[in-house]
């Protein structure tokens, strides 16, 4: 039982400094890796809860620099502990694409996950992730076709591919079906590392996941407990910390 | 002009989670095989004769054109479809392509109210469950609508997200429909979104521009004007014309209160810039992070920070011109119609019958402009009698209320 988990956080929220906290409360709880998402406007994917975080990012006037400067912030505190940037492709494109991965890259940032950017339809995307060896982590859900799957994998050089367990939107609870876990198995198959997510919030879920995946992505859970504890005006690294442990336990 | 396009130019094409490529590649099949299937299209027919009441009227605004004194101005009274609006040509094409795919579940987002009128309405006709997405301020902009829309039997969900406008209502319904498109069909109600939505909903929409071609044989045409939010009822309009050099085709954006961002939805002059947003490429009121920028105009349903991408394109080649109209021009024009020929634009069809009021002054006698009235004013009631009858509008409001 490795019971890894990559956490998810809203840079910038519920206030920037407040984002560095959560993210170090989630390295000192033992996450495997962060994925910190850069707020956009108008996250089609997300749930209300991270949609809520999101605009309230936005509201104290986030600006996508200063995303790049909480990831240095996080890298200075916790060298090893990989980061995944996660966005939309309005943000994306806008910074120009090739910008955005020599961004990353110079940031030390492991992967790229943006959902709306997909094979055949990303700008370039996975091909300047190759070459600036930045990982461009495909986003699949348990309902695309095989055929599908096979050209995906095919054209990503990405080491890690990330699986949403349903459609559907980020947060609301997700029951892991057999189906799910056949899927999760059949891209193991192709000698990928699996991350799967959507819907994750308790530790069974995360048994369940266990063998199945390298890694489970819990998100929307995290944001809520965030919002909990920075509404009790309580330590944001302390109390996200222990929440991860107890996940983890 | 080709039925299936997927890019104009730079524009368009197809940027959506891996969740929503299955669900749009269904549909796209669908759209070609039935675009061109003869039961579908005389079904289609039988539809637009029968329960939208085509064709419209081109009716000739002779004391309009008398009083400006230049060139004469024609009217096409897409107002008078039923539900009141341009939106039900789509609704229907879609609502029956969504039966003929098997599809028992409909979601749409609205504006204005007047898409999710005329799919609530289409429906109900075809025995179809229905969900409208409206942004919570919206709601309150346009209340009548959500009364209709659940009298035609469909659930309306206040979005209380981000600006609680149409861009919101989009977001929700796509949210929706990456958990539900085994079952259901989101009829998107301009031509934007991801392909094959913006060549579907042209071509739906077409039926506009081909009535006027037949209407106006005898006429010299020379500009037709119709207003552009994401730009269905314009590429509709236009759609027969695109490909011949005449006549001059004019589209026109909201230009709000003022020249600032966030103050208007002028997307096709110097604010626009190309942008990646629910599911397409265009031109959108965008910051230097990529982040949409909030919209203003007195009509909801031009208050959209995108514009369809053919429109974009043609915009960019110098087949349609863009102009703006302010919110106190548009309303000056739903006046001067109201009492030169007895109808009432829609707030967001005022913006085109003010641009036509301009340019009509320039033209020769001989000459022809065809203005689109995409949609009747009734719906507006609550902005147009606040603006323009204040206090009399406020009174007989508090008596209603007691």
């Amino acid at each position: 039982m490795n019971r890894e988990i990559v956490s998810h956080l809203v840079a910038g929220y519920p206030t920037l400094e407040g984002s560095f906290e959560v993210a170090k409360g989630l390295i000192d709880g033992k996450g495997y890796a962060l994925e910190i998402q850069i707020p956009f406007s108008d996250p089609s994917a997300d749930g209300p809860t991270i949609e809520v975080a999101c605009s309230q990012s936005l509201k104290l006037g986030f600006k996508v620099d200063m995303g790049f400067e909480l990831i240095k912030r996080v890298k200075l505190y916790s060298p090893e502990t990989p980061i995944y940037l996660m966005s939309y492709a309005s943000i994306v494109f806008t910074n120009g694409v090739e910008n955005f991965v020599k961004k990353a890259k110079l940031y030390g940032v492991e992967g790229l996950i943006i959902p709306d950017l997909t094979v055949g339809a990303d700008e370039g995307l996975y091909e300047l992730g190759k070459k600036y060896d930045v990982n461009i982590i495909p986003v699949l859900v348990t309902s695309v076709p095989k055929n599908r799957v096979d050209e995906i994998l095919r054209n990503s050089s990405s080491d890690w591919v990330y699986i949403a367990l349903r459609g559907g939107i980020t947060g609301s609870y997700t029951e892991i079906t057999k189906d799910n876990l056949d899927f999760l198995d059949y891209v193991k198959g192709y000698n990928k590392h699996v991350m799967a997510g959507f819907g994750i919030q308790s530790k069974e879920q995360i048994d369940v996941l266990d063998k199945h995946v390298d890694a489970s992505v819990v998100g929307s859970y995290f944001v809520k407990k965030t919002k909990e504890l920075f509404d009790k005006k309580m330590d944001l690294s302390k109390g996200i910390s222990q929440v991860i442990s107890d996940l983890r336990e | 002009m080709k039925k299936y396009n997927n890019f104009f130019g730079r524009f368009g094409g197809r940027y959506v989670a891996e969740v929503l490529r299955e669900p749009l590649r269904e549909l796209e099949d669908a759209y070609k095989k039935y675009i061109v299937d003869t039961d579908f299209i005389d079904e289609l027919n039988k539809f637009a004769k029968d329960f939208i009441g085509r064709p419209t009227p081109l009716l000739f605004a002779e004391n309009s054109t008398n009083q400006i004194g230049g060139g004469q101005i024609y009217i096409k009274l897409e107002g008078l479809a039923n539900t009141g609006a341009h939106k039900i040509n789509n609704a229907v094409g879609q609502a029956l392509l969504a039966k003929r795919m098997g599809k028992t579940r409909v979601i749409a987002e609205t504006g204005a109210g007047q898409h999710g009128v005329a799919t609530a309405a289409a429906c109900a006709r075809l025995g179809l469950e229905c969900v409208i997405y409206m942004g919570a301020e919206d709601i309150r902009r346009q209340h009548p609508n959500v009364y209709w829309m659940e009298l035609y039997g469909a659930k309306v969900v206040s979005v209380e997200s981000g600006s609680k406008t149409l861009k919101d209502a989009v977001n929700e319904a796509l949210r929706d429909w990456s958990g539900s498109f085994n079952n259901t069909h989101y009829i998107i109600g301009s031509a934007l979104g991801p392909s094959p939505y913006p060549d579907m909903v042209r071509e739906f929409q077409s039926v506009i521009g081909r009535e006027v071609k037949e209407q106006a044989k005898d006429l010299d045409i020379a500009v037709m004007v119709a207003c552009v939010g994401g730009g269905s009822n314009a590429i509709g309009f236009f759609e027969p014309f695109l490909e011949m050099n005449t006549p001059r085709l004019v589209g026109v954006e909201a230009g709000g209160k003022g020249s600032g961002l966030g103050e208007n939805a002028i997307r096709m002059t110097d604010s626009g810039k190309d942008g990646i947003v629910q599911g397409y490429k265009s031109k959108f009121l965008i910051d230097s992070d990529g982040q949409l920028s909030e919209t203003h105009s007195i009509s909801a349903g031009l208050d959209y920070p995108g514009i369809g991408p053919q429109l974009a394109n043609l915009g960019e080649i110098g087949r349609v011109e863009f102009t703006s109209i302010n919110d106190n021009e548009a309303l000056e024009a739903l006046k001067f119609f109201a009492r030169n020929e007895g109808v009432i634009f829609a707030m967001e069809s005022s913006h085109a019958g003010a641009a036509a009021i301009k340019i009509a002054k320039g033209l020769p006698k001989n000459r022809a402009i065809i203005v689109n009235m995409s949609g009747r004013g009734d719906k507006d009631i609550f902005i147009s009698a606040k603006a323009l009858d204040e206090k009399p509008w406020k009174e007989f409001l508090m008596e209603e209320s007691k």
